[in-house]
């Protein structure tokens, strides 16, 4: 019953402090987890008609482009076994997803940690590790390459697809979107740290990193109304017990020893100058080459683009279930289970 | 393009739902079969008698807390029992890869005896098939249960569903697909997570004697969530349940964060809802918590008929609860 007088206390003041704002807030969650647990939790109907939740470019699935799983299927198509974390399978390429492939045949192994594959890999088998995710999931492959180091191995590459989270962030505030405030992904920060995120503070928004528990993001969601209330531009930190002010610094010694900036092709963004990571030049011999068209990577039907920078809803684009839906997803934000349209065609609807 | 069978078909969520009735309800055409819940019961010669089937394809075939074998037994009869049924007989039929362990065969043969005899189901019928290496994945068993009513006057059925009648759950949820995971994925959690497969028929027994049940159905593929949407498009009646409410095991919880799964959709196997009206509920759930101490009341079955699931959040928050649509698959963070 505490609680519940707690967390109804909290739920008023975060409604007070709007009311006294006097707008609907636009609020954008960029990380895809926090996108599953607003909609899960209920929070879009509990905040209804106070905060108009933003799903943000953060899902490394969502912005995974369809050239990318071309690459792997051809590549899996060359006798090569691809390793891949399990939500990627269901990313469309252009003829057909991986999960397609593996029921063709193709050798497509899921695996959970890059370490343990690699540890853990038959000696005659060549194999294709999809390096695929933001700064939270880059240290794991770098230790992967190390062990591949470490113990000689000849048979292991890289197909790396990683990507920052500061370019595409700054395209979208730039050029995008107007918000009145932002929850930060939580899981990037514990790799970045505060730190890493200061360059919001630039664009005069108020933000602050979050967990993903329920509690956590009401928390998030008081202190952020606070900031929007207060104009206050410093980005906040609400995830302290596992966010410190400089990140982890022993995973981003890791991550500045293996790999270094390119750019980045983001699904439903385009081409971010700087937004992705790549293996650096003396690592190459564990890099696979990846042949992308760009200009060929658009649905022109698929408004992806236009759900992640808040200019339409889900239920809006002219595909969303009628021929996008999480089993024949059509575009970014259907793919993952973590995307603002599966969210949505799983739990967006209420009474 | 060709249309071809995927790994959801089988599930227990919506593609199995639309691949029998888009394909196999029209052309079998049975009336009886439309009625399409997991044990047909139908009147024959004056009495009034029940048939379930069920494919077991569990890997691995042993498990914390079970096996293929012991699942096959629970599975039917478990399936009989929810109907208002008595399991009398079974029939079981072994598919199997050749290479297989004769060892581990009679394991399960034994379990499978076992099992039987607890349920007290004479097994009368069987067949073995033995196909070549890559064939089958080691070994596949069906099971056909008969059971005849054990109160014709107090049958639970779907049309005996009202609104402001009350959902029990007989125990926590999602056990059975988190063990199976947890063996599958190998994450260091393998012992820790203990399978719910077992019989219901004593409870049931008890529960029917007592208390005057509109409605069972078990938890089986799909877990609880595919269960109560089934129940709203049959009953046509919403069913509102409350986040708070629903029992589910730390254990369980912590594979489901590690892993992105949601435990309202894990496989159950010795678990099921009963409806009851308001003024039984008291009764049924003290009955219930002789077997399981989690069995609590979860939610009602709402006036409204929009043949929905909506789950209050812990915040006081509103979702659908909608049926599993895919195969839920591990997260990258």
């Amino acid at each position: 019953m505490q609680t519940h007088d707690a967390v109804n206390n909290i739920v008023n003041t975060i409604k007070n402090n709007i009311e006294k704002i006097g707008r609907q807030l636009r609020i954008i969650e960029v990380c895809g987890t926090h996108t599953v647990s607003i909609y899960r939790n209920g929070f879009h109907t509990l905040f209804k008609e106070y905060i108009d939740f933003i799903s943000g470019p953060g899902c490394p699935v969502c912005v995974t482009h369809e050239g990318y799983i071309d690459n792997l299927i051809e590549l899996a198509k060359m006798n090569y076994t691809i390793y891949t974390f399990g939500d990627l399978l269901k990313v469309p390429g252009k003829s057909m997803s991986l999960a397609e492939a593996k029921a063709k045949g193709a050798k497509i192994k899921i695996m959970y940690s890059p370490v343990d594959t690699v540890e853990n890999m038959p000696e005659n088998e060549e194999a294709i590790i999809a390096a695929v995710g933001f700064e939270t999931t880059v240290p794991a492959f770098a230790l992967s390459l190390e062990k591949v180091l470490e113990k000689d191995l000849k048979n292991v590459k890289f197909a790396c697809e990683l990507k920052t989270i500061d370019q595409p962030l700054k395209v979208l505030l730039k050029d995008h979107i107007k918000v009145d405030g932002l929850i930060l992904p939580g899981h990037v920060a514990t790799i970045l740290g505060v730190d890493g995120f200061k360059f919001v503070e630039e664009f005069e928004i108020p933000s602050v990193i979050s967990g993903f528990e329920k509690y956590d993001i009401l928390l998030s969601l008081l202190s952020l109304t606070q900031s929007i209330l207060d104009n206050d531009f410093t980005v906040k930190n609400e995830y302290k017990r596992v966010v410190k002010k400089e990140g982890n610094t022993v995973a981003k010694r890791y991550i500045e020893r293996f790999f270094e900036r390119t750019d980045a092709y983001f699904r439903g963004l385009g081409l971010i100058k700087g937004g992705g990571l790549r293996l650096k030049s003396e690592y190459s011999a564990f890099s696979v080459q990846l042949k992308y068209d760009y200009e060929s990577l658009s649905n022109s039907a698929c408004r992806c683009a236009d759900v992640l920078t808040g200019k339409l809803k889900p239920f809006e684009c002219p595909l969303f279930e009628k021929v996008c839906t999480p089993q024949t997803p059509k575009g970014a934000c259907m793919v993952s289970q973590e995307g603002s349209c599966n969210a949505y065609f799983r739990y967006g609807k209420w009474k | 393009m060709m249309r071809t069978i995927r790994k959801e078909h089988g599930n227990g969520g919506k593609q199995t739902y639309e691949l029998i009735d888009d394909l196999f309800k029209p052309i079998f055409g049975s009336e009886i079969l439309k009625s399409g819940d997991d044990s047909t019961v139908f009147s024959l010669n004056g009495m009034k008698v029940g048939i379930s089937t069920d494919s077991f394809v569990v890997k691995p075939y042993f498990f914390k807390g079970g096996d293929i074998g012991k699942l096959s037994v629970c599975g039917t009869v478990n399936d009989l029992a929810v109907a208002g049924l008595e399991p009398k007989y079974i029939t079981i039929s072994f598919i199997i890869e050749e290479g297989f362990s004769m060892d581990d065969l009679e394991k399960i043969t034994r379990s499978i005896r076992k099992y039987a005899d607890l349920a007290k189901v004479e097994v009368v019928a069987g067949d073995t098939k033995v196909v070549e290496k890559g064939a089958a994945d080691g070994i596949f068993i069906n099971t056909t249960g008969l059971g005849v009513a054990r109160d014709t006057q107090k049958m639970p059925s779907i049309s005996r569903i009202k609104g402001n009648q009350v959902v029990i759950v007989s125990g926590d949820i999602g056990r059975h697909g988190a063990c199976i995971y947890s063996h599958n994925e190998d994450l260091g959690f393998k012992d820790r997570i203990e399978s719910d497969c077992g019989l219901l028929l004593d409870v049931i027994s008890e529960l029917m004697q007592e208390v005057d049940v509109a409605y069972m159905k078990d938890l089986t593929r799909g877990g609880l969530a595919t269960a109560l949407n089934e129940i709203v498009q049959k009953s046509g009646f919403d069913i509102k349940v409350e986040e708070e409410k629903i029992p589910v095991a730390d254990e369980v919880k912590a594979l489901c964060d590690i892993l992105g799964l949601d435990s309202y959709y894990l496989a159950c196997e010795g678990r099921f809802v009963a409806i009851v009206n308001g003024d039984e509920k008291e009764k049924a759930i003290e009955i219930l918590r002789k077997y399981n101490g989690f069995a609590c009341e979860i939610g009602t079955v709402e006036e409204s008929r929009e043949k929905r699931v909506y789950l209050s959040t812990t915040f006081g928050g509103t979702r659908i609860l909608d049926m599993l649509y895919y195969e839920m698959l591990p997260r990258i963070c």
